[in-house]
């Protein structure tokens, strides 16, 4: 039986409303797993924001990614993940900055995937999940087909729910690492807007 | 979009503000168009028209056609000839993903006054958008061999490098606008990110410096003070480094870190600081830092 990826509607909604608040640039982000899971089925409970800006720059992604591995282990989480989307609409491969982090990622977490963000299919009324998905297992990278996919509940309820995150222009109150950076006061764990989304 | 403007004259005073300051705030600008400003658009007088090309852009920018074709057709009645209005058509082209149309265009306003920056600029974005990344660096380079002095172009240049990991190249681009802004803590910053991504010693120290720099211009800058403790640390911890520089790159993090819990200015630990410097030999992602 083929392994499935899994996105919680936390997770997912994270991704989407991010990519809406800055749909000009390029933006990336890494994916949270519960710790101690590392089967090849990945289940993804939340995912956090990182930047919207020169994504391809080490310095401030090293320091995001040791607070957010900080984080991770008073929560019982563990990075396992990443995603990302692409400035220009069309494209739809990773670039070498998302393989490289992923590789990285997956030092520790084995089968991390990279999400990929299909800009195309995004719209204010969410139709598709405008996501597809490589997993990196074995030092190679292998696209998982859709139905490998899912997003729980279930893809229908996620697409109505953040359709409707959407029509209440929530993504203008989302904050991402580099919004963090800007003004530190600023919660990259948004965590007054996850009792919205849930 | 909190408050609401019922008076147009708010409007018109705020959206001037965003022209002047160049942000980029489109649905912004089409909502407050739609709701506000379409009807009184008779009372704007001249400003009318920038007005138009302000919403225009931004309306393109929402792909909103309706509006944007609203305003472009009002612009091309007022000003037939423009080569300005002649540059939005182009761009409607290019938000409509017909690259080649939009080319053409700008090419013949370019053949009509070769002094035409802002659409060699187009230019330069229709390659982006489309990926073409290596183009795009070329026709960026060959207008700024013309255009020296634009600082807009040389940090987009800049980018452009950074997303081929062309990192000399980048670096020569934050040279160019330190020459013409030598105070700029972003540029600063900027220049300490790129040296700091290179990896090796030497631009781990070329980039403590410049960290340095940007945090004493501006001590409120996050990014500096995080990449000034981050340097120093590593190069605390690096065989290279002689026992004098040790102890000053100790003092720095821990200077660093103490302006960091200042403008957190509060007890919950989100700065983690002492578990980052344990955690910092885990998550290397440049090149090579530490040898």
């Amino acid at each position: 039986m083929a392994s499935t990826c899994e996105l919680s509607k936390l997770a997912y909604s994270k991704i989407i409303l991010h990519a809406f608040k800055y749909p000009h640039t390029a933006i990336n982000g890494v994916l949270l797993a519960n710790e101690g899971s590392n089967s090849q089925s990945v289940k993804y409970v939340d995912a956090i924001p990182l930047f919207h800006h020169n994504l391809g720059l080490a310095p401030m992604l090293e320091v995001a990614l040791m607070q957010i591995d900080s984080y991770c282990r008073t929560a019982g989480l563990v990075i396992a993940g990443y995603y990302h989307a692409s400035e220009a609409v069309a494209e739809m491969n990773p670039d070498p900055v998302s393989q490289k982090i992923c590789e990285k990622i997956a030092e520790y977490f084995p089968n991390a995937c990279l999400v990929l963000i299909n800009n195309r299919q995004l719209s204010m009324q969410m139709t598709q999940t405008s996501l597809s998905v490589i997993q990196y297992s074995d030092g190679k990278w292998k696209v998982k087909d859709k139905e490998n996919l899912k997003i729980l509940p279930n893809n229908e309820a996620a697409l109505n729910s953040v359709s409707t995150l959407l029509s209440k222009k929530l993504y203008k109150k989302f904050v991402d690492f580099d919004d963090h950076l800007d003004d530190i006061h600023q919660d990259w764990l948004n965590v007054s807007l996850k009792s919205m989304i849930d | 979009m909190e408050k609401q403007y019922k008076h147009w004259e708010d409007v018109r005073d705020l959206l001037r503000n965003w022209r002047e300051e160049n942000c980029r705030q489109s649905e912004d600008v089409v909502d407050l168009w739609n709701e506000v400003l379409a009807n009184h658009f008779g009372k704007l007088g001249d400003e009318g028209w920038l007005v138009l090309e302000q919403v225009f852009i931004a309306a393109l920018d929402c792909h909103n056609m309706e509006v944007a074709n609203f305003c472009l057709s009002k612009l091309n009645q007022e000003f037939p000839d423009s080569l300005r209005v002649k540059r939005l058509k182009a761009m409607k082209y290019e938000a409509s993903e017909k690259y080649e149309h939009a080319l053409d265009i700008l090419d013949l306003i370019i053949k009509k006054d070769e002094t035409n920056a802002a659409s060699r600029k187009r230019k330069v974005t229709i390659y982006k958008s489309q990926g073409m990344i290596i183009e795009a660096i070329k026709e960026l380079t060959d207008y700024l061999r013309i255009f020296m002095a634009d600082q807009e172009a040389w940090m987009e240049l800049c980018d452009l490098y950074i997303s081929q990991q062309e990192w000399n190249k980048a670096a020569f681009c934050v040279e160019e606008l330190l020459l013409h802004s030598p105070f700029n803590h972003l540029y600063l910053q900027r220049y300490a990110e790129i040296k700091y991504t290179q990896g090796g010693y030497e631009n781990l120290e070329v980039a403590r410096s410049y960290y340095s720099q940007a945090a004493k211009l501006n001590p409120k800058n996050v990014r500096a003070l995080y990449g000034l403790m981050l340097t120093s640390v590593h190069m605390a911890s690096n065989s290279k480094c002689p026992s004098q520089k040790k102890k000053e790159s100790i003092k720095l993090s821990e200077w660093a870190t103490n302006q960091l819990s200042q403008l957190q200015d509060s007890n919950d630990s989100k700065l983690f600081s002492s578990q980052i410097l344990e955690g910092m030999g885990n998550l290397q992602i440049g090149n090579d830092s530490k040898n």
